[in-house]
């Protein structure tokens, strides 16, 4: 049936979010009429076109981070058990392990996907073929920490220092292993080792635990038996399950010492919480999302996890069974697979949908698919609660999608998605069933984006019926511009004029993201890859300069693939799976050149804002965003695979020790230009001109809005960071005085090295000598006074501090070492 | 007498069934090369490849099908001799696609080793390079590159685009054969990949033209005939400097007859002029140097008086024009390359001995080893190497460590992720 034939009555197109031609609108009935709560005034405006503005800070707060509301609050941190536990836990922690377990559980994925009859075999045996995969790394892990252990056990504790027991711990070589994830993985142990060693050595220093070596011993036991189910946690991730999470007992512990069971037991759950600065401000259901979902679990879990159980040993020592810990008695790892549960929901509902007669029987679908979507969003149970979402948005859904579907009109639906869309993956014609099912995916993900759009909003916006049903509206038509081909689509709410449509791939079996069917050719000038910002300080300056080695002044011509996450999505499956030049690989040097496609990289690589999204304050590429969209640039000049990595900047404030450390990662080409400059003895002042306007794009990302992982914090890693009541405001005040401290640092660097750049010249041009890519210049600034109130202005406790910002710190040293690790 | 057609027909259905069994064996590409080979190659490299060999094969597994089809609907005898000539065909269309598979099964399982396809990998990268340098500017594509080993003196190529032995597929990549005792001295895949880029720019017509006229008297004709020989050495002269007339000169320093006879169908320059040739080029952009005593040896070793009289009269003719030879090859402007020179467009002086110091001087240690270094210079590093290892052989050990470190560094950045 040609889709103009499509039944019409006199309704308002407008009504409707899609074209005339194809007027979806004859079935739909009006929409709700707006209520005049304060809610419903706020609805109004943004139907107005202009949403309430986010609380703007008022200057001062610009300036200084310090509201007076601070100052003038009295309220005191007072919670040495909580800050121990933090203390102790930002001790454990080890960023490499972090990157280890994520390559680990690439290579994993990597090998499901490379093999198709495993793609189709059950869950079972997928994941015994995993664990026997994994059974070598496993042996290898706890004979490696027992040896550790009975090294260490050899010294003498007393009087070892930090350097002796590294070496301890470093004596004997790695264990022969298979792979270079499975290598990475017990290097990034044995960081682990050491760290719970000097971890170990810093408590019993404060006389808080017993005799060092009485602490090490079960400390490192414990670490031992946990390496199995650490890396069974792998498995699970690598099948894109999420682990059930640890209950700690130091949680109940601290918690119960500071009267706050309930929020603690919040905080720890690993990753579970949205980032701090997650909520918009005041959203809408028509602007684009910010995307707060995870696609897939936060592989960063795993160590979180084993730092909690390793605090439980070292600080709840006597309440725990040491029995327990030391008989290697675990309780194995569960794991659950909501992103298989909405697979098998969507194809139903995609079934259902397609052959349904009207309103009513889509209701009954919609209604039946909804709880799957409602149980793979996280902040959909936490805003409505099951039950009654499904009540409320069940009809206005099933009627929004009833002109699009059954056996009259989702064939001809389907044709023209399949045309613009499918076609151009499989590259042969589309049967019509297939076609079908193409438009009833592409309903199922109009449906599954509109509840994500109505789960970000605060819950005084659907308090009623009515505007619930308002609002499903408005984000359906929101939707539908971003799940349909433009020419389907009314022009405001198209996000792109370019031809294209979004599609499930593969187009067999578990979906594991969404592409854009049509690839854009661009060339990027190098003002424009300046300006496009990626994760952390990454730009793609940088990426063309540092891992792609294109000339700096060249004007790049590429070919953009878009991505979107779905439920299940992870980087590194999407560039296992992608043919184009430079993928292939679940690598993650190969999958971290896909970037994240925000409105300004819309905007500027492609014309089309409306196609990026938002990258919410703390987003990691480790960890996709369902609805989070994507881009990978295939150059033809690029080299098979990245070298190395990107120039970088990382902050870490220690409030305890009054200590910033700036780590400035040279890449290695950068590295080179100054190692050059160096040896052709340049003046310093000159050098550091030139270093300086080298590392702009990255350093420049420090003053930025989103420098959130960028200046960590100690001390706010699990427990009572980032508190409730600071609100809004307080968010904004420590995003200020994240970027103060990150310019406060920077400056002291550059200060320091021009002034000391003479004296480190031999070292840093022989650390650039070696076979290792780039250089770290670490700087640590001790700073008088200070920091301990900003420590507690981080954790909630208001405080005044009168002698902000320090003109300088006291005592600045340099180190520099080979090769990329982070500050 | 029994009618002898159905015999006839029954022996080339026999044929036919044999042929198509055959080209059934030859579709499993595994059995050409090793999965190792295979996998040790670029990942673009091996799907270019791999797409050229299964077309041609594709091809002949349409054209078999067709002759059964044509054999099936034989009747006559008229039919069945057109069938049987059919087939007549078909073998010789099915022994020029085993040759190309073999050609390229062939080349691809040289990679007997890591170590070596790391290296092999690194002489890819290296002469791709050497065209991206002067193609991309023009606009034209880089073709991809297969450098495999062989034994024998000289490299050879067969240049990306060309028609195959089967005369319909083409050539998919460069394919460069470099010989075993240059494997650590590979400047000879500059001169190879001379003869690509001259052969995609369509600059040697226009060279032979320039030589022609600008070289007088019976020895332009000579000198013309050489035009494709002197453009692809002129193009590892710009590239690598005295390395690459030292490599040369190892490689042509055979018996007084093979040096000093000149061979007109040889469309290589006698090999006495072909090394003088290359001093004045060092002599035009370098000035004096460890050249000239190359030359001053050469010249004592190889007398012209002992040449036949025709070559040595050619030959005396033709050394006080190298001077004006290397002008109009390397200086003079072409339409080919857009109106400028070869040495406009890759200029020689960045691997003078003393731009090769300052290149060492300005890398240091990491010169050898920093993947920075290795992939923005890696064609001044095979000129620096090169230079070394012919000026100061007491050091060649060291400077064939350094060679190998920075090689198999290039290589592995070039194998697929």
């Amino acid at each position: 049936m040609p889709i103009d034939n499509v039944p019409r009555t006199g309704a308002s197109a407008s009504l409707t979010p899609f074209l005339d031609s194809y007027d979806a609108a004859a079935l739909l009935p009006p929409p709700p009429r707006m209520r005049t709560s304060a809610a419903g005034d706020r609805l109004h405006d943004s139907y107005a076109g202009e949403p309430d503005a986010a609380p703007v800070a008022p200057s001062s707060l610009r300036e200084s981070p310090f509201l007076s509301e601070y100052a003038e609050s009295e309220e005191e941190a007072g919670d040495p058990m909580g800050e121990l536990v933090d203390e102790l836990l930002d001790g454990l922690h080890d960023e490499e392990l972090d990157e280890a377990i994520g390559a680990l559980a690439d290579e994993l994925r990597g090998l499901v996907a490379r093999e198709p009859a495993l793609e189709a075999e059950n869950d079972g045996v997928r994941e015994a073929m995993l664990r026997e995969t994994v059974a070598p790394l496993v042996r290898a892990a706890q004979a490696d920490i027992g040896r550790a252990a009975q090294a260490i056990g050899a010294l003498d504790l007393g009087t070892a220092g930090e350097e002796e027991i590294d070496a301890a711990v470093d004596a004997a070589p790695l264990p022969e292993v298979t792979s270079p994830a499975f290598e990475f993985f017990l290097k990034g142990l044995r960081n682990k080792i050491k760290k719970v060693a000097r971890s170990a050595a810093r408590l019993a220093r404060r006389g808080l635990t017993p005799a060092l070596g009485l602490l090490l011993k079960p400390l490192l036991a414990k670490l031992q038996v946990l390496a199995k189910p650490m890396i069974d946690k792998v498995v699970a991730f690598a099948l894109d399950k999420v682990p059930e999470p640890y209950k700690p007992l130091v949680a109940t512990l601290a918690a119960r010492l500071r009267g706050q069971v309930q929020g603690a037991a919040t905080a720890v759950q690993g990753g579970s919480e949205p980032a701090p600065n997650a909520e918009p401000a005041e959203p809408t259901a028509t602007t684009a999302p910010v995307p707060q979902e995870p696609a897939t679990p936060d592989t960063a879990q795993a160590q979180q996890e084993l730092d909690m159980a390793l605090a439980d040993v070292a600080l709840a020592g006597d309440r725990v069974d040491r029995e327990v810990i030391e008989s290697g008695q675990v309780q194995p790892v569960v794991a659950r697979d909501p992103y298989a549960d909405l697979t098998r929901a969507r194809e139903r509902f995609v079934r259902e949908i397609t052959q349904a007669g009207g309103a009513e029987e889509a209701e009954v679908a919609v209604e039946r698919f909804l709880p799957a979507v409602m149980v793979a969003l996280r902040q959909g149970i936490r805003f409505f609660g099951r039950e009654r979402v499904v009540g409320l948005l069940g009809k206005p859904i099933a009627t929004l999608v009833a002109p699009l579907i059954g056996k009259k009109n989702a064939p001809a639906l389907g044709k023209i998605l399949a045309d613009i869309g499918l076609r151009t993956f499989l590259h042969a014609e589309v049967d019509p069933a297939t076609e079908l099912e193409v438009a009833g995916q592409a309903i199922a993900a109009t449906v599954e984006e509109t509840v994500r759009r109505l789960a970000q909003l605060p819950d005084e916006l659907v308090e009623e019926p009515e505007t619930l049903a308002a609002l499903a509206h408005e984000a359906f038509e929101a939707s539908v511009g971003a799940n349909f081909p433009a020419t389907l689509v009314r022009s405001e709410l198209r996000e792109t004029e370019r031809p294209g449509a979004w599609v499930l791939l593969p187009a067999r079996g578990r979906k594991r993201v969404k592409k854009f069917s049509h690839v854009f050719d661009v060339t990027i000038s190098p003002a424009v890859a300046r300006s496009v910002r990626g994760y952390g300080s990454s730009t793609l300056a940088g990426l063309f300069r540092d891992r792609l080695r294109l000339p700096a002044d060249a004007t790049v011509a590429a070919r953009v693939h878009l991505y979107e996450a779905v439920p299940g999505t992870s980087l590194a499956a999407i560039a296992q799976t992608e043919e184009a030049r430079g993928l292939g690989s679940s690598d993650a040097a190969v999958w971290s050149q896909i970037q994240p496609l925000t409105p300004e990289a819309g905007l500027l690589l492609l014309g089309s804002p409306g196609l990026g999204r938002e990258l919410p304050d703390g987003a990691e590429p480790s960890v996709p965003l369902v609805g989070q969209r994507f881009y990978y640039l295939e150059i033809a000049e690029a080299p098979p695979r990245p070298l190395g990595r990107e120039s970088h900047v990382r902050v870490a404030v220690d409030p305890r020790q009054g200590q910033i450390r700036l780590g400035l990662y040279l890449s290695e080409v950068v590295a080179q230009k100054v190692a050059t400059a160096l040896r052709a003895k340049k003046p310093a002042v000159t050098v550091v001109a030139d270093l300086r306007a080298l590392l702009a794009p990255a350093t420049g990302a420090l003053g930025h809005a989103n420098a959130h992982g960028l200046v960590r914090i100690h001390g706010l890693r699990r427990l009572g960071a980032t508190p409730a009541r600071a609100g809004a405001a307080g968010r904004g005040a420590r995003q200020a005085l994240r970027r103060q401290l990150g310019s406060l640092a920077l400056n002291w660097a550059w200060k320091h090295l021009a002034a000391n750049l003479d004296a480190v010249a031999p070292e840093l041009i022989a650390k650039t000598d070696g076979p290792e890519d780039g250089v770290r210049l670490v700087f640590s600034f001790h700073v008088p006074g200070g920091l301990a109130g900003v420590g507690r202005l981080f954790r909630g406790h208001s405080h005044h501090v009168s002698d902000w910002p320090p003109r300088a710190p006291s005592r600045t040293t340099l180190t520099i070492q080979a090769g990329p690790r982070h500050a | 007498m029994p009618n002898p057609l159905p015999a006839v027909r029954e022996q080339l259905v026999r044929q036919v069934v044999h042929w198509s069994a055959a080209v059934d064996e030859l579709g499993d590409l595994g059995r050409f090369a090793s999965p190792q080979a295979w996998r040790a190659l670029e990942r673009y490299l091996d799907t270019a490849i791999e797409s050229a060999m299964r077309a041609s094969l594709d091809r002949l597994r349409r054209q078999c099908a067709l002759l059964r089809a044509r054999l099936d609907a034989a009747e006559t005898e008229r039919e069945i001799a057109g069938a049987r000539r059919e087939l007549l065909s078909f073998r010789r269309r099915y022994v020029a696609v085993e040759t190309m598979l073999d050609f390229y099964g062939d080349a691809i399982n040289t990679r007997t080793s890591p170590a070596l396809a790391t290296y092999l990998n690194a002489c890819d990268s290296l002469a791709r390079e050497s065209m991206r340098v002067l193609l991309e500017p023009l606009g034209l594509r880089t073709p991809a590159v297969l450098t495999y080993l062989d034994k024998g003196l000289g490299a050879a190529i067969l240049k990306a685009g060309l028609r195959l032995w089967d005369g319909r597929s083409v050539s998919p990549v460069a394919a460069i054969r470099l010989v075993r005792h240059n494997l650590h001295r590979p400047t000879s895949l500059l001169h190879e990949t001379g003869h690509q880029a001259a052969h995609l720019l369509e600059w040697v017509p226009e060279l032979a033209a320039a030589l022609e006229t600008g070289v007088s008297g019976e020895i332009g004709r000579l000198w013309a005939g050489w035009a494709s020989e002197i453009a692809a050495d002129a193009y590892a002269f710009v590239h690598t400097g005295y390395a690459a007339l030292a490599a040369l000169h190892d490689v042509i320093a055979g018996d007084t007859d093979s040096v000093l006879r000149v061979q007109a169908l040889d469309p290589h320059p006698t090999g006495y002029l072909r090394v003088l040739l290359g001093h004045a080029m060092c002599r035009r952009f370098f000035g004096a140097g460890p050249w000239d005593a190359l030359a001053r040896a050469w010249t004592h070793v190889y007398r012209v008086n002992d040449a036949d009289e025709i070559s040595a009269a050619l030959l005396s003719t033709s050394v006080p024009r190298l001077p004006a030879i290397v002008e109009i090859v390397l200086e003079r402007p072409y339409r080919a390359l857009r109106g400028r020179s070869l040495v406009d467009r890759i200029d020689p002086s960045r691997v003078r001995p003393e731009a090769l110091q300052e290149l060492a001087r300005a890398g240091g240690g990491a010169l050898y080893r920093s993947s920075d270094w290795i992939r923005r210079e890696c064609l001044r590093l095979l000129a620096l190497s090169g230079y070394r290892a012919a000026t100061m052989p007491e050091r060649g050990d060291e400077v064939l460590r350094e060679q190998e470190e920075w090689m198999r560094a290039l290589g592995r950045m070039a194998m697929a992720a």
